[in-house]
Parts: C-alpha cells; sequence; structure tokens
C-alpha cells in the first residue's frame, strides 16, 4: 500500500487507490524511460479505457521502459492529501513524478480539464507548461487532442490519433535525446517531427496519426483486473475502429475513420488469451458499431459454439437489433438487460438531417420484439437543439413515445434527453448550440405533451452540455478560464453531484468573455480554433455534408453506397 | 456435491475491498485456478460460493473462510490458487467437506483495533456501556477483565463480537474510540471467526 492505512481508511473509496491489481507490471527503475500514465478522471472511469490499458502494455512490454499509473483522486482524497502534505503516488510502485522522464495523460472527454490540473498541482508541478523547466516531459493523447486549444497552457506535447505507433516513436526520441543533450527545447523540436504529434510554438500543424492494421498492433491479453468495480468490469476486445454510417453530428464517426476490423481469428485468440489471464466471466466486444463488422455471423458462431457453452457471458454494445436474430440476444442474455436504443431525433425529417438512418419502423419493430420476449424495459436516447429543429421535431419526440406507450403498456419505457454539442471535426462543427435556456423550454414542451405519467424520462443539466460546448469549441483563450475555475474550486465537472457552473460562470465574467460567443453557428470561412489539426477527413467535405444535412439529403454507408470522397482513404 | 473449505488471510492493500468487491475478486480467482468447480445457472453463471460474515471495509481477515462447491475432488486446491492470486488474499488451508454450512455454524468473530492516540481506559470502558456496545461482547470472564482491568491509556482492544441481529459494527467501535480524541490507526483485524 502507497498511502498510510489510516489516510485510506477515512475516505470513501479506499479501494481506488491501492494498486496491486492481478497482472500488474513493476519494473525495476534503473536505466528505463519511465513514463507515468495519468487519467484525468476516478480509477474506475480510467480503469475502464481501452485506449489508456492498450499504450500501459505498449510501453511495459518495452525492456527499455515502463509505465505506473495514476488517476484523478476523488474530493475527499484530495483534501487528504493537501492536509498531509502528500503528493499523488503511483499505484505501480507508489513512486512521486520526480521519479519519472514523461507523464503521460490520457483525455477522453473536455470536462476532465480541471481534473488535470488537480493531478498536476498533486505532482507538485506547475500547471503551465511556460514554467515548467527540465522534466519530466508532459504528453497528452487521447479524443480531446483533436482540438487542443483550450488546454495547449498546460501540455508540453500532445498526440493527436491512434497512439499504439507514435508511443513507440515518443520513447526511441527520448532515448535518443536523453543521451545526446538535456536541452528540453531540443526534445520537443525532435518529437515535432514525428506524424501525430503537436508541439504548440513549434509544429505550424499536425495530421492525424492513423495505425493501419489493428490487427498487427499490440493489444493489451493480461490487462490488469480490478480489486474493485469498474464501469466497464469486463474483458474487452475492439473487434472494429472506425465507423461509416455517417451520423452528422458524432465526434467519433469522422475522427476514428477509416474503419478497420480485427480478423475473427485474431479476436478469436485474443478473447481466450484474455479469459485465461484474467478470469473475467463476462467479455464485451467493442466497437461503434458493431452491427456493421462484415463477420459478424463469424462472430456470433463463436460467441454461441465457444463462450455460452464455457458460461461466459456477453455484451455487445452498439449491436443493433435488426442484424441478428433474436434467438442469438436470448443466448447472450442481451436483451434481459434491457435494450437501448438511440433513435437521436422524433421525426424522419430531422433524423434525416442528422444521417441517423433510423425509421420509425425500426424502433417499433425493436418494441415488437422485446415485448414479445417478454423483457420489460427499453431505453431511448434523443438530443435536443440539432441543426434545423423546430417545434414539430420536439412533440415528435413525444409523439413517438406515446404511441409506443399506446401499443405496449406493459413495456417500461426509459427516456433519456440531451443537448446537442457541435463536435469539432464533424460535419455540425459549424452549428450553433441552443442555451440552457432554450434547453429547458424544450425539455418542458416534451414533458407536457408526454400523456401517460409513466415514461420515466431523465435529461442532462443542459448547463454540463453548455460547459462541453464551450470547452469543445474554443481556444487557447479558454487555458486562463480553466486555470482561474480550477483555483476556485471546480472538480470532476462530468460528475452532477460536484459540477458547478456558477464558479465557471463567475471566471467569465471577470475575464471579459461572453460565453455566448462560442455556442453561435458560423460560415465556412470562419476560422476554427481547431484549423491546425488535420483530422484526415477534408474540410470541404464536412462542409458538404453541413449542407447536404441542412436540406435532409441522406447518405448511405459508404461501405455499401461507395465513396463519398472523405478523404479518409 | 463436495465443497472445498478455503481458509484464507485477507490483508495489506485488499483490507480496504467490500465484500462485492471479494465476491467478484473470488470470481476471478477460482476461474484462474483451473479447479473444477460448479457453475450456478442463469444468465450469468458464476462459481457457486459460501462466505463467512463480511468483514467491515479496512479490517485485515486473518483466517477467513469459503466454501467452493466443486464439481469433483481435486487434490491440489491450495497450491492451485495461490498461484493465481492478487497480492491480499493467500489460502493456508483446503480441506473437502459434504456440507457447507457457514452461514449457520459461525457465529461470531474476535476483532482487534490497533491506534496511536490517548485514551484514558476508564473512558474507553464506560464508552462501550453507554453506547450498548459490551453488551454484545461475548462474556467470558477472562476477557471482561482484560477489558476493564487495565490501567493508563490505551491503544489496542481485542473484542470477541457475535453475529446477532443488532450486535455493533466493529466500525461503531472505531468511531466510539475516535470519539476519545484524534487516533491515527495502525490496524484493524479479524484474527477468528468464532464456531458453534
Amino acid at each position: 500500500m502507497n498511502y498510510p492505512f489510516d489516510l485510506l481508511y477515512r475516505i470513501r473509496k479506499p479501494a481506488s487507490y491501492i494498486g496491486n491489481e492481478y497482472n500488474i507490471i513493476r519494473k525495476d527503475f534503473k536505466d528505463k524511460i519511465k513514463i507515468a500514465l495519468a487519467f484525468p478522471d476516478t480509477y474506475e472511469v480510467g480503469m475502464s479505457n481501452l485506449g489508456f490499458s492498450i499504450i500501459y502494455s505498449i510501453i511495459n512490454s518495452r525492456e527499455d521502459s515502463l509505465a505506473e499509473r495514476i488517476f484523478a483522486p476523488w474530493v475527499d482524497m484530495e483534501e487528504a492529501l493537501r492536509k498531509r502534505r502528500i503528493p499523488l503516488l503511483t499505484l505501480e510502485s507508489g513512486k512521486t513524478i520526480s521519479d519519472f522522464d514523461i507523464l503521460a495523460f490520457s483525455i477522453p472527454y473536455e470536462l476532465n480539464y480541471s481534473n488535470i490540473l488537480t493531478i498536476l498541482d498533486l505532482c507538485g508541478l506547475p500547471l503551465l507548461s511556460s514554467e515548467r523547466e527540465g522534466l519530466p516531459l508532459v504528453i497528452a493523447g487521447g479524443t480531446c487532442t483533436a482540438h487542443p486549444s483550450p488546454i495547449v497552457p498546460f501540455i508540453d506535447c500532445f498526440i493527436v490519433g491512434d497512439g499504439e505507433e507514435v508511443i513507440n516513436g515518443i520513447i526511441d526520441a527520448f532515448k535518443e535525446w536523453k543521451n545526446n543533450s538535456e536541452r528540453k527545447g531540443e526534445l520537443l523540436e525532435f518529437l515535432s517531427g514525428i506524424e501525430g504529434i503537436y508541439v504548440p510554438g513549434i509544429s505550424r500543424y499536425v495530421k492525424r496519426r492513423i495505425v493501419e492494421d489493428i490487427n498487427t498492433v499490440q493489444y493489451p491479453t493480461s490487462p490488469l483486473v480490478p480489486n474493485t468495480e469498474i464501469v466497464h468490469d469486463r474483458a474487452v476486445v475492439e473487434i472494429m475502429r472506425g465507423c461509416t454510417r455517417g451520423c452528422r453530428f458524432c465526434e467519433a464517426g469522422f475522427l476514428y475513420r477509416p474503419v478497420r476490423e480485427r480478423s475473427i481469428e485474431n479476436i478469436k485468440r485474443l478473447s481466450e488469451e484474455i479469459l485465461r489471464s484474467t478470469g473475467y466471466g463476462e467479455i464485451g466486444f467493442l466497437s461503434l458499431s458493431a452491427s456493421d463488422y462484415s463477420n459478424l455471423e463469424g462472430l456470433t458462431r463463436y460467441i454461441e459454439e465457444s463462450l455460452v457453452p464455457s458460461h461466459i457471458s456477453v455484451s455487445i454494445p452498439s449491436l443493433r437489433i435488426d442484424t441478428v436474430s433474436g434467438d442469438f440476444y436470448k443466448a447472450i442474455g442481451e436483451i434481459k438487460r434491457g435494450l437501448t436504443f438511440a433513435p437521436e431525433a422524433g421525426t424522419q425529417r430531422l433524423r434525416d438531417v442528422i444521417n441517423k438512418n433510423i425509421t420509425e419502423d425500426d424502433i417499433f419493430k425493436t418494441v415488437e420484439l422485446v415485448s414479445r420476449e417478454g423483457w420489460k424495459a427499453v431505453k431511448l436516447y434523443f438530443m435536443i437543439g440539432l441543426p434545423t429543429e423546430t417545434e414539430e421535431d420536439i412533440l415528435g419526440i413525444a409523439d413517438l413515445l406515446n404511441n409506443i406507450k399506446k401499443m405496449y403498456k406493459k413495456i417500461e419505457l426509459n427516456v433519456s434527453v440531451s443537448v446537442f454539442v457541435p463536435k469539432p471535426h464533424t460535419p455540425f462543427q459549424w452549428a450553433g448550440q441552443i442555451t440552457p435556456e432554450e434547453a429547458k423550454k424544450k425539455i418542458t414542451l416534451i414533458r407536457k405533451n408526454l400523456v401517460r405519467r409513466d415514461i420515466n424520462m431523465s435529461w442532462h443539466d443542459p448547463r454540463v452540455s453548455l460547459l462541453e460546448g464551450i470547452l469543445s469549441r474554443g481556444g487557447a483563450e479558454l487555458g486562463d478560464i480553466i486555470i482561474k475555475s480550477w483555483r476556485k474550486g471546480v472538480r470532476f465537472d462530468a460528475w452532477t453531484d460536484q459540477f458547478n457552473w456558477d464558479i465557471w460562470d463567475s471566471s467569465f465574467i471577470e475575464e471579459g468573455i461572453d460565453f455566448i460567443g462560442y455556442l453561435k453557428e458560423k460560415t465556412f470561412l470562419d476560422p476554427l480554433p481547431w484549423d491546425f489539426v488535420d483530422a484526415r477527413v477534408r474540410k470541404e467535405f464536412l462542409w458538404d455534408e453541413y449542407i447536404s444535412g441542412l436540406s435532409g439529403v441522406r447518405r448511405e454507408d459508404c461501405r455499401k453506397a461507395g465513396c463519398y470522397n472523405c478523404g479518409v482513404c | 456435491m463436495v465443497f472445498a473449505r478455503v481458509e484464507y488471510k485477507k490483508y495489506g492493500p485488499l483490507v480496504f475491498i467490500s465484500h462485492l468487491d471479494l465476491i467478484r475478486c473470488w470470481d476471478r480467482i477460482t476461474r484462474r485456478s483451473g479447479i473444477p468447480f460448479s457453475f450456478t445457472e442463469g444468465f450469468h453463471p458464476r462459481p457457486r460460493f459460501s462466505f463467512a460474515p463480511p468483514l467491515p471495509v479496512g479490517f485485515e481477515g486473518e483466517r477467513e473462510l469459503l466454501d467452493i462447491a466443486l464439481e469433483s475432488p481435486y487434490s491440489s486446491i491450495k497450491e492451485a490458487i495461490n498461484k493465481v492470486v492478487p497480492y491480499g488474499i493467500y489460502v493456508n488451508n483446503v480441506y473437502f467437506i459434504e456440507h457447507s454450512n457457514l452461514g449457520d455454524s459461525i457465529i461470531g468473530g474476535l476483532y482487534n483495533f490497533q491506534w496511536m492516540g490517548m485514551v484514558k481506559e476508564e473512558d474507553l470502558g464506560e464508552g462501550l456501556k453507554s453506547s450498548g456496545i459490551k453488551d454484545w461482547i461475548y462474556s467470558s470472564e477472562p476477557l471482561n477483565q482484560d477489558l476493564y482491568g487495565f490501567s493508563g491509556t490505551k491503544n489496542s482492544l481485542s473484542i470477541p463480537i457475535l453475529f446477532v441481529k443488532g450486535s455493533p459494527s466493529p466500525k461503531r467501535i472505531v468511531e466510539l474510540i475516535d470519539s476519545f480524541g484524534e487516533n491515527i490507526w495502525l490496524k484493524l483485524s479479524r484474527s477468528l471467526l468464532l464456531e458453534k
């Protein structure tokens, strides 16, 4: 145990800070490139992140390097550490950051930004890159680095895109630099030459790094087995990276192109190795859209013939019910957990605008199946504030729910509504975002028009989406806002019990920035704060998709309907 | 059906995992070990376990008990399990039984508290009495003496607690001792399970 017993005994979730997982890797520090991997959210969230696990495994598989982990401490742990003047310690060997060469953040979500500062500060490092001399080098990867401007002041070097190959490039470059120089500037200069790396102040632009074949890069076959429950507590095999459905609002759908599939042989081999090395009784087959995996038949056969008989339960998130047989669903027990479906919009017109190719008929077929099999619950996801949305579309959500409930009285209907956030590198990056006030009106309109009370509707706090929109769409000027708000106490903004909009609001007022500006619609000629990131999808293609969307023109999946020349392949 | 009764230690970092975490942990240990265990029915089949009453979070278990249902007897269970445990669990002994009766046969446990801090013994004795905790302490003579016979200040305590409805959680005893002043806890443990 790295922290004192008495300290851990007095906090809420001590098991998040004990490490010592089965399969943990501890290496001798002598003559190694030492990398501390930091995740700016809780242990439970970070340990469920596949990218984090992949990078941990790649670094540790090298003879010349080692990786240890750090997670953001929950507020009670942060308070306890500050009170006792104990710095953040790595879970593996309980060392402080001064023992490491590189501190590497994985940043999947904009609302994690404030926790980056908590980690830097509790490691004893200055928050600003410009104020840090020497090592450790602070680097960052993960989805958010495709629009890194707001956190540029804190990070020395960004990895944009797939990390498997870049991380090796960084270690090699670091080794060479260490043997020849002590000047950090030279290291940064050196790194900026690697494809997929952006060094603020040196790089003029960055091209997203793409791993060509996910079968040939390393995958963790002996992942850590947490001692306490985490968000996704199961073995995980990524079956496919990327998605070509082309939903115009979806960041992952554009940022992870092109589609790369794992072969069924590779899936089988990895599944068997991981299940053997971990003892997990459950496995998840991960992708953005499992139904589009081209050998779905082979996968379902493997599940039915090998996994189900050996008492392994299976979860396939993002599997559309119309693409496999009801018997298969039954075999893996997925329906029992309750089916999830994301129509996103209430009318066919608006679903065409966003290119979500789900029809009303699909929705009813799903509910019909659930009802026929005698299972209870369906969960539906919707967004409000989508481009071109009118009152009719909002009422459409209520109508759809009313109609389902009318036909299937016994089915428990759970509905989740969230505010649409226009994300960088998507066709909707130019679209506007609605304010929390507008969002409240729309939510009220839906609620008023629900005929039956037994429809369970929940919604995300529109102010959380407001902050997400600002941090997604803003530029380097947000650095000061983030520091200011963090000093005043914001932490874990993605957690509703910690989220504090008033603090953020006061920082904007003090800095004289009108945050409403971040929500405004943009034109093709407006410079975007992420223009220097070449995400490999052509900007003209995105604009064309945006315009097509506004007039309701649908696009079929390019793997079926032919190439639209998005620029990735 | 035959059961393996597993006597194990829960110690070190794993004192901080909850009983639910411990069940998951044993689920994975059992699957990794390759022993011929028996599954439960249903969509999420799991090894069939029967556990001794839960240890509170923070408490080391020096001799904990667990029954694992087996498809058939298997000779080197202890070795098979110890090969695949995380640091913080260690099996000391395994033997076979015909009936799994942990729920009925375990009637209490001996709990130990060790701290740094100044607590007067008469205060402690009085506190245990007035909070009603004393009523639940297994009342054999020597232990009573141990509780009330000391002088000066005290920074450790060992008391047996019976598992009956209404009996205090060992955590309440920690809170009680904390109420006398600022303490630093060094170790909490359950050293014995009391069998019928």
